[in-house]
This record gives structure tokens, sequence and C-alpha cells, in this order.
């Protein structure tokens, strides 16, 4: 698993420096701006795009039919994709919340009720968008299960903004957002199940 | 115990199915798996390895349930497809941490000798690899892991005739320990008539022959002669015939040779080439 993730790590040294540097920049002008949350939310979701990034290098280069040859192969290449994303949202959510902060102090503003508010909601993107669209690249491969992954996260937050007119309140907006956030946590680890599930079960 | 048992195995397909394959290869050697472009020899071997699931049959390697048990198993079989998928970012220094992290017995030492052998540059990225190195890289790790059994896929396939004897010989050593066994599938069978003890032929999907390649040999005859001479052979002796108004050449059992036919001995490619004619018809 360790040696799946080391080469998941090498390839988006290799090829995402600029996604990373993209990223970056997004969070700073967030910080920079502060109170513009939208910023930091699509910096972090140009990191959820490294996942399927991956998966279809490993398509590409025809790495899956050797890593499926070797002892628990599939579990490892599903595994390492899911904690490679873990791990780079991770770091992008932990830079945006550390300018967040050094901004704040700087600025002597921003509360950490807003703090908490974009911690909820990095992670619903970095969690919710890849928990939904990985099934559907392991089950069909990253082209063809690009277009239905996109149908169901349009349909989710499609309904996660209606809910959010129909209780249009504020601080129940703010615990649905908190709930969203632990949802998307679960939802990932679901995610991760029914991948290894497909995984396991696919004939290539 | 038998390397590796298949029986009747199927696998369909639109427009292709893989018929009931049975075979088996016995612990020490070499089985070769002979057929045509499109035959399915990658696909059963494919299905052995566990990346396609069969639609029927059964398979055991070293002697464990090939369905059940081909995580286990996979320890002690070294794949080299016949595309080498390995990760092409990293070098061959890398390729090997990676694989002693995957492997419980990888060799190390081993490893790096097989590097040395194959004249392997440790620093250069597999991207970069032409065809030749790319297989001898797969070679290198699918022999780095304490492997019993090797299942090559094409393995000497588009490669020049100084790198393909170099992997024959390759294989040869690897079967003097008496519990590897090889099997390796192709479609240039005088690699395979040099190396193998056991041949097997695949034609559109069919296993047409599973025979110890020597007895082929022994039990086969080339004979031309004509073609009333030919109509004079019982149609069960006869493996294919090539007919034409001045003759008939033909591969039939030497017991149902007849007194004034040419003969001469039979190589396995024109075995494999008259049995696939007959076939066709």
């Amino acid at each position: 698993m360790k040696e799946f993730i080391k080469k998941d790590m090498l390839y988006i040294k290799a090829y995402h420096k600029f996604n990373l540097l993209i990223s970056l920049v997004f969070i700073l002008s967030a910080a920079a701006s502060m109170g513009n949350n939208f910023f930091a939310i699509y910096g972090v979701l140009f990191l959820t795009m490294i996942s399927a990034s991956l998966i279809s290098y490993d398509e590409t280069e025809q790495f899956i039919f050797y890593a499926v040859s070797i002892p628990n192969g599939r579990e490892k290449l599903v595994s390492s994709k899911y904690i490679s994303n873990l791990i780079v949202c991770a770091c992008g959510i932990f830079t945006a919340l550390l300018f967040f902060l050094a901004m704040g102090w700087i600025k002597a503003e921003g509360e950490i009720e807003n703090m908490c508010m974009l911690l909820s909601a990095l992670c619903v993107v970095s969690m919710g968008i890849p928990a939904i669209m990985m099934p559907f690249n392991f089950a069909l491969g990253v082209k063809k299960g690009r277009l239905p992954g996109m149908l169901a996260i349009g349909a989710i937050f499609g309904a996660v903004t209606c809910l959010g007119i129909l209780f249009d309140n504020g601080s129940v907006a703010d615990y649905a957002l908190l709930l969203i956030a632990l949802g998307s946590l679960v939802l990932y680890g679901v995610s991760w199940c029914i991948s290894l599930k497909i995984y396991k079960k696919k004939s290539f | 115990m038998n390397a590796l048992e298949i029986k009747n195995v199927s696998k369909i397909y639109e427009g292709f199915k893989l018929d009931n394959v049975s075979l088996s290869l016995p612990e020490g050697c070499i089985l070769g798996l002979i057929g045509e472009n499109g035959a399915g020899k990658s696909t059963l071997i494919r299905i052995i390895m566990g990346i396609t699931k069969s639609d029927g049959g059964e398979i055991k390697i070293l002697g464990r349930d090939g369905k059940r048990e081909i995580e286990l198993v996979k320890e002690d079989i070294g794949f080299v497809p016949d595309n080498v998928g390995l990760p092409g970012f990293m070098n061959m220094k890398q390729i090997g941490s990676f694989m002693a992290g995957n492997y419980k017995n990888w060799d190390g030492e081993k490893y790096e000798q097989l590097l040395e052998k194959f004249d392997m540059n440790h620093d250069r990225k597999f991207k970069d690899f032409s065809k030749g190195m790319r297989m001898k890289a797969g070679l290198a790790v699918a022999m780095s892991h304490g492997a019993k059994l090797l299942i090559l896929d094409e393995a000497t396939s588009g490669l020049d005739p100084v790198i393909r004897d170099e992997i024959l010989d390759i294989f040869l050593e690897f079967t003097r320990e008496p519990d590897h066994s090889v099997l390796i599938s192709s479609h240039i069978v005088s690699d395979l008539e040099k190396l193998c003890d056991y041949i097997a032929f695949l034609h559109k999907g069919k296993i047409m022959l599973f025979e110890e390649k020597d007895a082929l040999k022994e039990e086969y005859a080339l004979v031309k002669c004509g073609i009333e001479e030919l109509d004079g052979v019982s149609e069960g002796d006869i493996i294919g015939k090539k007919v034409n108004p001045y003759g008939a050449e033909a591969i039939i059992k030497r017991s149902a040779v007849k007194k004034g036919m040419n003969i001469s001995n039979v190589d396995i490619e024109q075995l494999f080439i008259f049995m696939a004619k007959e076939g066709e018809k």
C-alpha cells in the first residue's frame, strides 16, 4: 500500500506541479480577500481532480493490468487513490486555514465561526466530490466515468441548493453545512468500500 | 503436482469464445501456448492471472484454487504481460523499491544481478525504454521474488533475434530448478520449438492439440504423395492436408504412412499451420 501511495505522490510531483501552484494561488487570494471563501473552495476543488488523473495514468500506461497481477493489487490500487486524495486535500485545507488564520491575525478580523464554516465547505468539496466520482471512475474508467460522475455531483449539489433555499435561515444553514461536512466524511468511507467491491469484481 | 491445471475454462465475448479450454503444466516443465493473433492466448493468460473473469471452468495454480486463493498464489507467480505496464515515471531503482514493498520474498540482490545481466540503466525512466528493454525489465521483476511459475504473454514478440535468444536462455536456466515451471504464449513458433517440453495449439478459442513436443514429432510426419494415395489414409489419421492438381501434402500419423509416400520430419510450425487450416474448414 505504502509503495502504491509513494508512486502516486511521485506522479503528482511530476505532472501536477502546476495544479498545486494554481490551488495555492487561489487559496492565497481567498485568504488575502478575507470572506471570499469561493476561491479557497475552488483551490481545493482543483486538488480533487488529481485523483481522477492518477487513475487515468494507470489506465493509459496499462499499469492496472500489471497492478492486478501483484498480490492484493486491486485493493492497493483503489485504496492508494483514496489515501492520496486525502493527503493532497488535507494539505490544501491545512494551507487554507493557516493562511486565513494568518491574515485574520494580521488584519485583526475574522471569526472562528467563519473558519468553521470554511472548514466544513472545504471538507464537503475535498471528500464529497471524489466520493461521488471515484466509484464511477473505477467502474467505467475515467473517460466513461466522467459524465455520470458529473451528473451525480450536479444532482446532489442541486438538491443541496434547493434545501438551502428552503431553509434560508442563517443558523440552520450553518448547522446544515456542518452536517453535510460530516456526511461527506461518511460518504467518503462508503465510497471507498464501494470502489473496493467494484474493483474486486471487475474483469479487464 | 502440476504447476498449472486448467479445466473447461470458457469466456464469451461478442464474436469470440474461449471454448472449454483444458490444459495442464507439469512441475519443472515449459508449456508453449501457440496460436495465431486473436486465438485467445492473452485472454487465457489473463484468466489464469485473475485479470479477466472467466465464464466457467476451474483453474488450479501450484495446487491452489485459482479463483479463491489467487491473491495468495500471486506471490509465487512471475507474470510478464505482452505490454509491460510498469510505472512509466519510475526508474529501475524505484521499481525495485516498489516491488520490494509488494512481494514478501523480494530478492534485491537477484534483481540487481538481472539488471546487470540485461545491461539496464538504473536511472533511466521506464517510459524511455524500448520494447525489448521493457520486456527485460518485466522479466527482471518477474524473476526476483522467488516465483515458481513464470507466465509470459508474447514475451519474445517484437524483439530482435539477439535479445530473443538471450531471453530463451534465461527461461531454460530458470527451469533448471525442479519446481520451476514456465507457461509462455507466442505466435513465433520457432522460439517455442527450441524451448518447450509441452505444446498446446489454440485456434479460434479452441485447443486443437496438447501434447509433449517430442511425442508430437515422433507421432506425426509430413508426407508428399498423390491424391489417390492420400485418399487411402483414414481421415482420423490426417491432421491436415494441402491438395493441389499435382499432388498432396499432408501431416499424418506415422503409423498410417504407406509404402511409397515421400516422408519427412515435421516441425511444430508446419503442424500448427496444417492444423489451423484444417480447423478453418
